[in-house]
């Protein structure tokens, strides 16, 4: 554990109890390349929040000292925390909803692979440390996502799609080149937090993915084994 | 007029009912013991006459009556006495009056429309007397006592009514009291809500406050008990499963048995899910604090969209028909579950071919959610428990699923005060499921 009264700009803080979690946590910061603070106690946290600076905490929410949602209001309060990632066994979608109402960024539940932490973390860093400004114009190797006119165009050509299929290229494009977990797609395209029996967000990840390799002969969405689904330029179109 | 008032007023009025029997019979008794009297005064008078006549023959009986019928009598008595033709002699009349039966009569008769009890009886001599005394001063102090009775019959009535009224209102103030306190249960004040105690101490309703309190101390406990071991459940299940996924990766295994654990947690996870989300939302059914205005069909829109490239690659066909401004009061996540539900389901029961409809309508006051599809329908021994947990359609073992879907989708809806009710369709299966509709404003 470093010293809170030494803040570290690039430290994520992981507020965790249970030991085996706290390590499989602890290593996916680090496997990404983040500096990580352990904490155990929701009173810990605050002091740390009160002390330092961080661009992430990963919070468990059943702590010994309390529910620690409790403390999403205070944090955001203190301004000194960017994104806060809620990690939970209490994971029906009123936990979820519940969570995010209270000021989580985002509400992961326990289990979840290694990927699918790994995804979140990753973009909440994204998040944290993009410029403040947005973009209107995304530009790929010549695939050109037009924020503010809802479209995309490679070489100037216009590439028809529908409105949700632009909605879901854009949270692709705003995390190019990270893995993103089906319910991370669903969550933020579709705004849904609970897990369908059908893997409907495959079907209309493939759609996009055909339409823009039609158009522009040059695959754009990667699966990633285990995780996801990655955003990005490559040469040549790979084997399903 | 609540029923404690026309307790309070029937209590009231009984003992009016008595009083008015006992005023009748006092009443009787006293008009016995006046005409006693009459009759003992005419019997005087007539027995004094009779004895006159006796001594003294007609003159001093003629001049007897002449005194009496001259001086006359504040009480009004009447007098006659003829001679053998009839003549009168002396008398308050001129001459026999018509009404007045002829020799020998004892008895009541009206005479120039007044009351009185007569005496008339032939005197040796041939002489008619005839003697009466007037029953008006009777009927005037019954008539008198009466309007006494009758005067206090009606503050009695008066008195017993605004009594009841007091009683009765003191009741009902605090058993509305009690009722709207009890119309709060369940609804957005929970299970933690507490009787009004302004009733005295040791009366009934105290009583009845303090024992629904308690019940409902009892039941509150219940049901954070139940919670916390769903809680708990929850937890401690998935901590371990976690930990399993966690150690997958550290394993040498290829991706496809990979991807089969995976999906094998993911499958146990979501009937946890399923499972704990159902006994919250039996917990929570009625509670409309944390419910918000939602467009049904601005939802029903999302999962069709949602769907549509899903139900298409499955060689179905998703069709909507939705009536916008179907707004209720609801939580947009569980309401989506529960049409996602729905619309897995019949993607799964269905056939390459058949077509699923997604309909959302306002149908008087109500929303009407209603998925219908054209696949081959539930068994008919099964439609009785489809929403039971663990019933699943038979010959679709291979089809993959947990069988608690329309039981999340009875959970969701009875947390939303609706019912989802299974139609009877010529073909295919249809479910409905309608909600109160809430005005835009």
């Amino acid at each position: 554990m470093t010293n809170p009264a030494k803040p570290q700009r690039d430290t994520i803080l992981v507020v965790e109890d249970d030991a085996e979690m706290a390590q499989a946590l602890l290593s996916a910061c680090e496997e990404l390349g983040f500096a990580t603070e352990h904490l155990t106690t929701c009173a810990e946290a605050l002091a740390a929040a009160e002390a330092g600076t961080y661009p992430l905490a990963i919070l468990d929410r059943m702590l010994p000292d309390g529910d620690s949602v409790d403390l999403l209001a205070r944090l955001r309060a203190e301004g000194s925390v960017q994104g806060i990632l809620m990690v939970s066994a209490l994971a029906h979608a009123g936990h979820r909803t519940h969570g995010l109402d209270r000021g989580a960024d985002d509400y992961l539940a326990k289990p979840f692979s290694p990927e699918e932490l790994r995804a979140r973390i990753r973009a909440l860093m994204r998040r944290a440390t993009a410029a403040q400004g947005e973009h209107d114009y995304l530009v790929f190797e010549g695939l050109e996502v037009r924020v503010k006119a809802r479209t995309v165009h490679y070489e100037q050509a216009h590439i028809p799609i529908s409105p949700k299929e632009f909605e879901l290229l854009l949270y692709f494009a705003r995390h190019a080149g990270a893995p993103l977990s089906r319910m991370q797609l669903l969550e933020n395209v579709w705004n849904l937090h609970f897990d369908p029996q059908t893997n409907v967000v495959d079907v209309h990840v493939g759609r996009l993915r055909r339409k823009l390799e039609t158009q522009t002969g040059r695959p754009w969405i990667h699966t990633e084994r285990g995780a996801g689904y990655w955003f990005g330029p490559a040469e040549t179109i790979e084997e399903p | 007029m609540t029923s404690t008032f026309r307790t309070a007023a029937l209590v009231a009025l009984i003992p009016l009912i008595f009083a008015v029997l006992g005023v009748v019979i006092v009443q009787g008794q006293l008009r016995d013991r006046l005409m006693t009297e009459a009759q003992t005064r005419l019997e005087a008078e007539v027995q004094g006459f009779e004895a006159l006549y006796d001594q003294r023959r007609i003159p001093a009986l003629r001049e007897a009556i002449e005194y009496r019928a001259l001086r006359g009598d504040p009480a009004g008595s009447v007098y006659l006495l003829t001679d053998r033709d009839g003549a009168a002699l002396a008398g308050t009349y001129e001459s026999w009056p018509k009404a007045a039966p002829a020799p020998p009569f004892r008895g009541q008769a009206d005479l120039s429309g007044r009351a009185y009890l007569l005496d008339t009886r032939e005197l040796r001599g041939g002489f008619d007397l005839l003697t009466g005394v007037a029953l008006a001063p009777v009927e005037a102090t019954l008539a008198g006592m009466r309007g006494v009775f009758a005067g206090f019959g009606a503050l009695m009535v008066a008195a017993g009514l605004a009594a009841a009224w007091i009683v009765a209102r003191g009741a009902q103030a605090r058993t509305a009291r009690l009722n709207a306190a009890l119309a709060d249960v369940g609804g957005a004040g929970g299970l933690s809500v507490t009787m009004p105690r302004d009733a005295p101490e040791g009366s009934e309703h105290a009583e009845l406050a303090r024992n629904i309190d308690a019940m409902l101390a009892r039941i509150t406990h219940l049901f954070e008990a139940h919670q916390r071991l769903g809680n708990a459940v929850a937890h401690e299940m998935r901590t371990p499963l976690a930990r399993i996924r966690a150690r997958l990766n550290t394993l040498d295994l290829d991706a496809a048995s990979r991807a089969g654990l995976d999906e094998e947690i993911r499958t146990t996870i979501r009937l946890f899910d399923s499972l704990l989300a159902i006994a919250q939302l039996d917990a929570d059914a009625g509670n409309t604090a944390a419910l918000s205005p939602v467009d049904l069909s601005e939802i029903a829109a999302t999962l069709g969209e949602l769907y549509g490239p899903v139900a298409e690659e499955d060689g179905r066909a998703l069709t909507l028909d939705l009536q916008p401004g179907a707004r209720m009061l609801g939580d947009a996540q569980l309401l989506s579950q529960m049409i996602s539900n729905l619309v897995e389901n019949a993607l799964k029961y269905t056939r390459p071919g058949d077509e699923i409809r997604l309909s959302v309508a306002v149908r008087g006051d109500r929303v009407v959610l209603t998925v219908a599809d054209t696949g081959p329908g539930a068994d008919p021994g099964l439609r009785e428990r489809l929403f039971t947990p663990f019933a699943r359609g038979q010959g679709h073992g291979s089809v993959p699923g947990h069988g608690l879907g329309l039981s999340l989708v009875q959970a969701i809806a009875v947390r939303h005060g609706a019912k989802p009710r299974l139609l009877e369709t010529e073909k295919g299966f249809a479910i409905e499921v309608s909600a109160l509709h809430i005005s835009d404003r």
